[in-house]
């Protein structure tokens, strides 16, 4: 999990560092290394950086999710004879307001990466449970 | 004797930690729903007419209206975090208030639509409900047991963010630390994303 900036970096030893700052040719090196260290390690307690999201950018987010309910109401009404058709897009614009709303709202895009990747996964169990069954079903 | 001090030692605080643990949560009530849209789409494919007949007695209107008060409320709550982050406490505060009314709204208008079926004797165990056929019998049965536990979930989030208000109040949820406000936006968050997929699932079907 140290890659995804949790705390739980594992210390390079001292004597290691030592030998960088007392070799001239690694001097440089060592620098580099400490401002990553600086870059991604912080205490726990410190306050850390929180992406704001303005006002402005998420009235813009509420009026593509209110778009994006009334195209699907205005599919679903006017599509009666389209069974299959109307189904199917209500749930992908469904999905898409998902994502939106996952990504945006529910700060994904911004928190740390491991986030998301678990929520991918859910997704992912959720859909294999999906397929099991309904191959069972369907194959009867 | 040496004595250790401990970097940081008497209160650790870790706000990422906490909101993995809460969306450790969030992913088990995904999956809770996520059984009961499992339900909902086998019978839905083994009772098509049935279901397609079924849920024409919903109302689309009302349903339209309450997926727009709850994409509303969604967003006053992601904006009462930009508040809280810009050092705002009353716009944070009045916003939080306004999600909370924004879930009142939407049980009353719950309130009505149940009513309105209740009329129609269409709830579970009633007599209109005992003569349908059995594919139009389980669209109503998983509407019911949907929509209810939908409704649940909106009470407890609407309780968590009075706490959350409780907190900020307090002082102990402000600009350095709204790690609270955050994870109640996200359960509540978590009420809007499954009602996303309810609404066109039950209403829209046709």
């Amino acid at each position: 999990m140290a890659p995804c900036g949790f705390n739980l970096d594992i210390p390079v030893s001292t004597i290691l560092f030592n030998s960088l700052t007392q070799n001239p040719e690694l001097r440089t090196l060592n620098l580099i290394i400490m401002s990553e260290n600086n870059k991604s390690r912080y205490l726990p307690g410190d306050p850390k950086e929180h992406h704001i999201v303005s006002y402005k950018f998420n009235i813009g987010i509420w009026v593509g999710l209110i778009i994006l309910t009334i195209m699907t109401v205005l599919v679903s009404v006017m599509g009666i004879n389209l069974v299959a058709f109307s189904v199917i897009t209500a749930l992908i614009i469904a999905s898409a307001k998902a994502i939106v709303v996952a990504n945006y709202f529910m700060h994904l895009k911004y928190d740390n990466i491991l986030l998301k990747i678990l929520f991918g996964i859910t997704m992912l169990l959720f859909i294999v449970f999906l397929f099991l069954t309904a191959t069972d079903y369907i194959t009867r | 004797m040496a004595n250790f001090v401990m970097v940081n030692s008497g209160h650790n605080r870790d706000d990422e930690a906490d909101k993995l643990g809460m969306w450790l949560f969030l992913f088990t009530e995904l999956l809770l729903f996520g059984g009961l849209f499992l339900v909902y789409t086998i019978y839905r494919y083994l009772n098509a007419d049935a279901f397609l007949h079924a849920s024409y007695e919903l109302n689309v209107i009302m349903g339209t209206v309450n997926t727009i008060v709850l994409l509303t409320s969604s967003l006053t709550v992601a904006m009462s975090i930009t508040a809280i982050q810009k050092g705002d406490t009353k716009m944070a505060l009045t916003l939080i208030w306004s999600t909370i009314a924004f879930a009142g709204v939407f049980l009353v208008i719950k309130y009505f639509e149940w009513t309105a079926k209740f009329e129609h004797g269409l709830f579970p165990g009633m007599e209109h409900y005992n003569m349908l056929e059995p594919g139009e019998k389980l669209f109503f049965f998983l509407y019911f047991f949907m929509t209810g536990f939908h409704g649940l979930h909106v009470i407890i989030g609407g309780i968590i963010l009075l706490f959350v208000i409780a907190a900020i109040r307090k002082g102990e949820t402000n600009q350095g630390k709204f790690i609270f406000l955050e994870n109640g936006a996200l359960y509540w968050h978590l009420v809007d994303l499954i009602w996303i997929f309810l609404f066109p699932l039950f209403y829209l079907i046709h």
